[in-house]
């Protein structure tokens, strides 16, 4: 047979053979490891697809297909029948198979010439080492017993055996050469020569004994001919082939007993043959063949229909994807909806009905994002697809490296889209090799560490926060920091001092650079050029971050974060010049504004480039402008944005910083003129900074204005632009004009930009490092006109911005509506003595969490956000609502005690001694042991724990940090009666501090209770771990006072223990 | 979008880009656009205009003059965008003025020389002469393609 000319059905073929060699790779594993305990179900699976794949080869002509297929196929079928038992030989030769199977479909039309001898001859000698075939003798015969009547055939089984074993079925016919041939207009020779085409006739001879009798000759006479015909063709075709009723066709089974191939009896395979199949109809004859297994024929059903399925498909090009029909339906109510919508649009429109066009127009709102959401769900698939491939690439090169490694998968049906299935599995790829390779032991190693065999790696997958995590995990050998920092020292990036500094994160992340590698040797499978740096741009690119965490010994886990899509992303719109641009919101950090009187100080010049000082880091600067050679623009007199032609811009970028301030005093002169003719100009005389993060790097870029965020459609960009690495693309915004969408990482490789700790850290930091050991992160806010207020930055969940007009006040308590509910307001003069607030247009709302829910602090203005160290002067300003006063930016600042704001004064007068009484019976209580030990690195806490616990009635001793802490437990141990620590602080953690102190016996019984501004779960899991009590609310005075008065009075919670 | 069917007559749509008469072959051109909102796309090659929204499609802009190495014009009410197809995507041509669809006799048509007004002669496929001027046809696939110089 010749290869098929009809593409149609070549392509039917190869796409369905596609779909069934998908998933043989993790079925052939999952037949592995059940071993000799067989799983029928998996195995006839597998069968199934193999078969199905060389009975369509055998139609379409692709011989090699069919001949590799049919030796797969043999040796599954000893398989089957408990003949052959499933070992790691065994399925690796049928994975070898698989391969070439699948490469030989690839190269469909070329497979004839492809060579298979090799893999024809692995599957054969591994089945005459391991398959154990009935001899069988060229005399014998096997006993045919003929329907419908009492003869017996006998035909020798040695032949039968070879058609079998060759993927053919064997049929049975009878026909009357009368009726069925001549009566038509056929021809008997040609009938044989069609039927030689299809496969081979063993037998065929004149049934005498159906000859009628005289009695019945004249019109009724028939010649019955009977054809023994061994073929591929599947009995559901096999008599449009013969061209006889099915009722006179019959099919051998593996009993060597003769059936009718109409049915099996079962209403099932009835219903298969009602199914419309339009393949068959339209080309009679060449269809890629489909066979109804006799033993499963409830399985018939499901294979018949797929052709029908596919056949849609195949007019369709390459890539085709397989939706469910509910989603489809689904689309189709809304489009029908979206008509309708559009039908009431026009109506109410020409009707000018306001209140229909505003109904109309909410409806096509509604129906547009859930037609949004049902297309993105076509295109979401399981990342199961990707994970599965892993199985074999774990199974292979555990083999290849004499490792054993067990491969647990998770989270199999978690959906991202399409697009990025497609794209994370090579950067997966490299993970898990790396896992493999790197990170598990050598078994004997293992054995030695007394860690388990077979080593463990597990990928799994789960949602978080509308995001998609997926980890790599391996029990193995983990990240060598100090191997990790010779390396980085080797290569000169870093100093030894700087090393030093750094925590072991985040030398372990140092892996992300371009050019690490560790492997001390390159192997086979790692280390050929891919490193973790492409991992990583990779991901990037993707909008994904990348997180390493590793534990020498004990193991590594690898955690990729990605969105759930990439062609509809949340992004912000910021104008530079004229011209709009997108930024996505994976890549923002945050949003800097700089007022014009601080740009000076917060601005600085290293080595010709602009940085600025964000909370003790130093961002690279770039202005958008100049990335992308816009010319210059300023406002003029008028009011428009007119070009700067007074320098050349390549003179500006020379003189970065002192350009800067220039810059921004040239601006607010034309500023100046502009708002003398009523503008409103004031966002250009401040300096905005997008904080992006572009993988290992963030940097500020600075734009003339910040615009909306918008949900936009990401659109490519034609030829001429797609070399252009500044953008990742182009969108319409809502005004139907086109932006472009920046992309983050190619602008920060275009500028080469490093981090500014790579060489300028020790050159500004270093001065300020050592005065801000304690530094304080802090708001500061305006309330009267010359009054000066500083709240900690930690503390504040949110800053809003508010219209005077939407404060409320039922009953006297000031509120606002707030997403939905209302927000209590609280003024600083209502409990403080302090002047009364300004009276702004647009104040602003401090809103914070107490006891469980929101509240916010009504401030007129907010002046800035430092970090600082300052002496707090606890006793000047003293009273409630104020902690305490200091000098901050030359002014007097009281810092603000948010919870004494908005809990309401006790009926005592003298406020500060709200928990007196009580903690004075605790005192008497437990007088023995009077002191609590407050372990804080800032001098700020300290002071604010300090007059608190003083208030309350408790003396307090303070430590700096953990090591501190231990030295002064030490030395007062038998005055301690609690502990309250700080988790952050350098030198040693509050959770490492509670662990040493839980070592000793004796302090079982010492409630140690940590307070801190920001938890998670998990890190609060850490350290009731390490034997801390309880986690509290720094700030949260009333919840300190409390807890420690419960845990003085009632010791710890046994459990705890 | 017609097909011409006599083989022997081309069908012409002539636009001008600065004082140069060109003609394009009209089943290349998509739709000559009248609405042009261009945003510009800094850093890409200085050929490029920018882009525009072609109904929900992001298209390329050329700017027919700068390609031809002469200076960009403000945009004016005359300008309009022609649209082409180009590798299997549109790409807009700016170009200053649309004039006229003509149906050129082919013996009328020569090669070109080795330039037109200055500008080389590989984006040209020939100049049709009529009674009063100097039509070029414009080669588009050498006109877009990168590697073509200005």
């Amino acid at each position: 047979m010749t290869p098929i000319e009809n593409d149609e059905i070549l392509e039917l073929f190869l796409e369905e053979s596609l779909d069934n060699i998908g998933g043989l790779e993790t079925d052939f594993l999952d037949i592995e490891e059940a071993g000799e305990d067989i799983d029928d179900d998996l195995v006839n699976k597998v069968f199934r697809a193999i078969h199905s794949i060389k009975g369509g080869a055998g139609f379409v002509g692709l011989d090699n297909i069919k001949e590799l297929a049919h030796k797969m196929e043999n040796m599954l079928n000893l398989v089957r029948n408990r003949e052959l038992i499933p070992t790691g030989d065994i399925i690796s030769v049928l994975l070898a198979g698989t391969d070439r199977l699948s490469h030989l479909l690839d190269n469909a039309v070329n497979s004839n010439d492809i060579e298979i001898d090799d893999i024809l001859k692995q599957l054969d000698s591994s089945l005459t080492n391991d398959g154990d075939v009935p001899e069988v003798s060229s005399g014998d015969t096997t006993e045919i017993k003929i329907p419908g009547s009492d003869e017996v055939l006998s035909l020798p089984t040695l032949e039968l055996n070879q058609y079998k074993k060759g993927g053919n079925e064997i049929y049975f016919a009878t026909f009357d050469m009368v009726r069925d041939i001549e009566h038509k207009g056929r021809n008997y020779l040609v009938f044989v020569k069609e039927l030689e085409d299809t496969g081979t006739i063993i037998e065929q001879y004149l049934n005498p004994a159906g000859v009628g009798t005289l009695e019945n000759m004249g019109d009724d006479i028939i010649l019955p001919m009977v054809v023994i015909f061994a073929s591929i063709v599947g009995p559901d075709i096999i008599d449009s082939i013969m061209e006889l009723p099915q009722e006179r066709i019959f099919q051998l089974d593996e009993e060597n007993v003769l059936h009718s191939i109409i049915s099996d009896d079962t209403p099932a395979a009835v219903e298969v043959e009602a199914v419309p199949e339009p393949v068959v109809e339209a080309t009679p004859a060449p269809v890629p063949v489909k066979k109804v297994e006799k033993a499963k024929p409830a399985n018939a059903k499901v294979e018949k229909a797929a052709p029908a399925k596919t056949a849609k498909g195949a007019t369709a090009a390459a890539g085709s994807l397989r939706v469910n029909i509910t989603v489809l339906d689904e689309l189709m109510t809304l489009a029908g909806e979206l008509v309708l919508t559009r039908n009431q649009l026009i109506q109410s429109i020409s009707s000018q009905d306001n209140d229909q066009i505003d109904k109309a127009s909410q409806r096509v709102d509604l129906v547009t994002s859930e037609i949004q959401a049902a297309i993105m769900n076509t295109r979401m698939q399981p990342i199961g697809t990707v994970f599965n491939k892993y199985k074999r690439i774990v199974h292979d090169m555990s083999k290849d490296l004499d490792k054993e490694i067990e491969l647990e998968i998770e989270g199999k049906d978690v959906e991202l889209d399409k697009t990025i299935i497609e794209s994370i599995s090579d950067p997966m790829t490299h993970l898990v090799r790396n896992s493999v390779d790197h990170g598990i032991e050598m078994p004997d190693t293992r054995r030695q560490a007394g860690k388990s065999l077979p080593a463990l790696v597990k990928l799994n997958a789960y949602h978080e926060a509308g995001q998609v995590i997926i980890e790599i995990m391996d029990d193995g050998g983990g990240i060598d920091p100090k191997r990790i920092a010779d390396k980085a020292l080797e290569k000169g990036w870093f100093t030894e001092a700087e090393l030093k500094e750094m925590s072991d994160s985040e030398l372990v992340k140092l892996i992300l650079k371009p050019g690490f590698s560790l492997a001390k040797e390159v192997t086979d499978i790692s280390g050929r050029g891919v490193g973790m740096d492409v991992v990583n741009s990779n991901l990037t690119k993707l909008g994904g971050t990348i997180d390493i965490d590793s534990t020498v010994g004990v193991g590594t886990t690898i955690r990729v974060k990605l969105p759930l899509t990439l062609a509809i992303i949340p992004s912000l719109i910021a104008a530079t010049g004229d011209e709009r641009f997108t930024i996505p919101q994976v890549n923002l950090v945050e949003l800097v504004r700089i007022p014009p009187e601080q740009v000076k100080s917060r601005i600085e010049k290293v080595d010709n480039a602009s940085v600025i000082r964000l909370r003790n880091e130093l961002l690279p600067l770039l202005r958008l402008n100049e990335v992308l050679g816009m010319p210059k623009m300023f406002v003029d007199p008028t009011g428009e944005l007119k070009e700067d032609k007074r320098e050349i811009i390549h003179d500006r970028r020379s003189k970065a910083i002192d350009e800067f301030i220039d810059e921004v005093e040239e601006m607010t002169e034309a500023e100046k003129r502009a708002s003398e003719d009523g503008r409103r100009a004031s966002s250009n005389s401040a300096v905005n900074i997008i904080v992006v993060n572009a993988g290992d790097i963030n940097y500020g870029i600075v734009v003339d204005a910040l615009l909306d965020s918008e949900e936009i459609v990401v659109k490519p960009l034609g030829y001429h632009l797609r070399d252009v690495r500044t953008y990742a693309g182009a969108t319409i915004l809502g005004d139907g004009k086109s932006a472009l969408i920046l992309d983050i990482v190619g602008i920060s490789n275009i500028m080469s930009l490093r981090s500014v700790k790579d060489d300028a850290k020790d050159k500004i930091i270093a001065k300020k490092v050592a005065s801000n050991k304690h530094a304080q992160s802090l708001l500061i806010v305006r309330n009267s006109a010359t009054e000066f207020f500083a709240i900690p930055l930690g503390l504040i969940s949110r800053i809003e911005k508010i219209h005077k007009s939407e404060i409320e006040a039922p009953g006297g308590q000031l509120s606002i509506k707030y997403r939905g509910a209302s927000l209590l307001l609280f003024r600083i003069e209502d409990t403080a003595n302090v002047g009364s607030i300004e009276d702004v247009e647009w104040p602003y709302v401090i809103v914070f969490q107490q006891g469980g829910r929101e509240v916010g602090i009504l401030v007129s203005g907010i002046e800035d956000a430092i970090d600082i160290s300052v002496e707090i002067d606890n006793k000047t300003f003293r009273q409630r609502g104020i902690l305490g006063s200091a000098r901050i930016m030359e002014q007097t600042t009281m810092l603000l005690d948010l919870y004494g704001l908005v809990t309401p004064e006790p009926d005592a007068p003298a406020s500060v001694e709200i928990a007196a009484p009580a903690a004075a019976t605790s005192t008497e209580a437990t007088s023995d042991k009077s002191y609590i030990l407050v372990v804080e690195d800032s001098e700020f806490f300290r002071s604010h724990f300090k007059s608190v616990l003083n208030d309350a009635g408790w003396d307090i001793l303070e430590a700096e940090d953990g090591v501190d802490g231990i030295r002064v437990f030490e030395e007062n141990a038998s005055d301690i009666s609690l502990v309250l620590t700080d988790i952050e602080m350098p030198n040693m953690d509050g959770v490492e501090m509670t662990r040493q102190l839980r070592l000793k016996p004796e302090l079982d019984s010492l409630p140690i209770l940590a307070c801190t501004s920001v938890a998670g779960e998990q890190a609060e899991q850490r350290g009731f771990d390490a034997g801390l009590d309880e986690y509290l609310i720094k700030l949260d005075r009333e919840q300190l006072v409390e807890r420690i008065q419960h845990y003085l009075t009632n010791g710890r919670k046994p459990s705890n223990g | 979008m017609k097909k011409v069917q006599n083989e022997t007559a081309q069908e012409l749509t002539i636009f001008q880009v600065a004082d140069i008469s060109c003609g394009l072959d009209i089943s290349d051109v998509q739709e000559i656009n009248k609405h042009i909102d261009i945003t510009k796309a800094y850093g890409s090659p200085d050929y490029v205009r920018g882009i525009i929204n072609l109904r929900g499609e992001i298209v390329t802009v050329i700017d027919l003059r700068k390609k031809f190495g002469m200076e960009m014009e403000e945009l004016n009410e005359n300008m309009r965008v022609v649209i082409v197809e180009s590798q299997g995507e549109n790409i807009g041509l700016l170009v200053d003025r649309i004039d006229d669809i003509v149906l050129a006799d082919p013996k009328l048509i020569e090669p070109p020389p080795s330039n037109v007004s200055g500008v080389t002669g590989e984006f040209f496929t020939g100049i049709l002469k009529t009674d009063d001027s100097l039509i070029t046809i414009l080669d588009i696939h050498n006109l877009l393609s990168l590697k073509s110089k200005n």
